[in-house]
């Protein structure tokens, strides 16, 4: 058993090396191949008929909120006292993270079945 | 013989700030404060060996924190500004209370424990691990690199540097018994996930560690260290 | 400017906004506690921060790079969840990321991503290998250097169509 702050550190650095790829990824398909002009709401059909990209897309964003949080968290941790106010720091970011992920898993979701 | 401007950071507000002082050359900053007690009694340092062994005189030296015994004093320089460690409540002058670097010190179970089978009962001279023993070893508990660390210090319960060198200096020993516990210990939160590469504890180290280096040791050996 | 264009660059302006104030409260809690060099105000003294620092520096961007990425990162899931709703709605938001000024900021966004990533793969390099400090240094140069170059190159390709 790994201590959860091991655990922490390990998925930090694991989607570290999976965002590198799919964030640069993301930004040079739609700002250097193509121009951020025409990425408009054809672009965006188009692209997510394909599942690879919904697949992209939607590793992406739970990649980039695992390592968010996980940086925010320990953020909060050094910054703020261990007391209540911390605790409700941990639950704004768990909240933020959580409609986050839930908002964008959503729109994945119903252009992909659409 | 040159005359160097200094400033000390004194702990009385009222307390003179500001001295010259006649300097030839080699002197050590901790000669100047010595030369300084003379013309004001009332200005406090400690020290002890003189010979960068006992980490004592610890104190920054225009923003660094360096052994005040063996820094010299560059002749030429516009001042010398002298302060207290970082990071540590003062007590008096340049004299800080060191309990907080003690405390994290002491939390990490810092004394050798052997372990039941008593085997391997020595290192051999040429033995791999050594290299990280022998250069952990070396740490005299300055405090350097707890004031050269933005993280060390109260406000931000992180264990410092020099504990998590020795942690990893006692986890590299095959004959630690206590390995995992230790393990277990500096993953908790303040361990070893709070270290962020500044690297100000390596570049301050008056005896040459890479405590950085050991923290990062002491977290890969962490991974899948037990409950 | 339609209503939904209105919020978004609200919205926008207060990310920005909270993303200026964490840096620069970083910055000082990085110069407050451990000076760098002990004279002058903290603008001084970053000024005077030598190649000993760098790495503290990196720290701090990555940590400014980080939060503002994430800050982005909380209003471009709403504007691009805005395609389930209406694509029409989508399109009226997403016009102005075509917009001069907001080319700008993407470039700007672009330099954080690239900053980000590269001093962070040097991060993860450091964890994997026993790199020394010295090394540790010149890695972080490479990281920054990398970062100015492809930064700059894409920002002469978003901005060309409007400098045109």
């Amino acid at each position: 058993m790994t201590q959860p702050r091991i655990v922490a550190f390990l998925v930090m650095r694991t989607t570290a090396v999976v965002l590198a790829v799919l964030v640069v990824g993301h930004f040079a398909v739609t700002h250097l191949v193509n121009d951020v002009a025409e990425t408009g709401s054809s672009f965006v059909m188009q692209r997510w008929s394909s599942a690879l990209w919904l697949a992209w897309d939607w590793t992406m964003l739970a990649a980039a909120l695992a390592h968010a949080g996980a940086g925010i968290w320990l953020m909060i941790d050094e910054q703020a006292p261990a007391t209540r106010p911390r605790r409700l720091y941990h639950a704004a970011l768990v909240v933020t993270i959580g409609v986050l992920l839930a908002v964008g898993t959503a729109a994945l979701t119903i252009a992909g079945t659409r | 013989m040159t005359a160097l401007a200094v400033e000390i950071e004194r702990s009385d507000s009222e307390a003179r700030r500001h001295f010259t002082v006649e300097v030839g050359e080699p002197t050590m900053v901790l000669d100047v404060l010595l030369a300084l007690q003379r013309t004001d009694a009332s200005l406090a340092f400690r020290y002890s060996c003189r010979v960068a062994m006992c980490g004592t005189c610890t104190i920054r030296v225009d923003g660094r924190p360096v052994l005040a015994c063996r820094t010299p004093v560059l002749l030429g320089a516009d001042g010398l500004l002298l302060e207290p460690l970082a990071g540590l409540p003062v007590v008096r002058d340049l004299i800080v209370d060191t309990t907080p670097f003690s405390t994290a010190w002491r939390s990490v179970e810092p004394w050798f424990t052997p372990r039941a089978d008593a085997e391997p009962r020595v290192l051999a001279a040429d033995d791999p691990s050594r290299e990280a023993i022998e250069s952990g070893l070396d740490c005299i508990s300055c405090g350097a690199c707890w004031t050269a660390c933005d993280l060390a210090g109260a406000e931000h319960r992180f264990l410092g540097p020099a504990a998590l060198n020795r942690a990893m200096t006692l986890a590299a020993d095959a004959r630690d018994g206590a390995r995992d516990r230790r393990l277990r210990l500096v993953s908790q939160e303040g361990g070893v996930t709070r270290c962020h590469y500044i690297h100000g504890c390596s570049g301050a180290c008056p005896k040459g560690i890479d405590p950085a280096a050991s923290i990062r040791r002491l977290r890969r050996w962490s991974i899948g260290a037990g409950r | 400017m339609s209503a939904l264009q209105v919020v978004f660059v609200a919205a926008l302006t207060a990310l920005l906004l909270g993303v200026v104030l964490f840096s620069a409260f970083t910055v000082r809690a990085a110069l407050v506690v451990r000076p760098t060099t002990a004279r002058g105000s903290w603008l001084v003294r970053i000024g005077r921060a030598s190649n000993r620092d760098v790495q503290r520096w990196a720290f701090v961007a990555h940590r400014a790079t980080g939060v503002a990425v994430f800050a982005f990162l909380l209003l471009h899931v709403f504007d691009v969840a805005l395609f389930t709703l209406s694509p029409a709605r989508f399109d009226d938001v997403h016009e102005l990321y075509g917009t001069a000024p907001m080319r700008v900021f993407e470039c700007l966004l672009f330099f954080a991503i690239l900053f980000h990533t590269f001093n962070g793969l040097r991060l993860v390099l450091l964890d994997v290998a026993e790199i020394r400090l010295s090394t540790a240094r010149r890695l972080l140069h490479v990281a920054v250097a990398l970062t100015a170059v492809a930064g700059t190159a894409a920002s002469v390709v978003i901005l060309k169509p409007v400098v045109a």
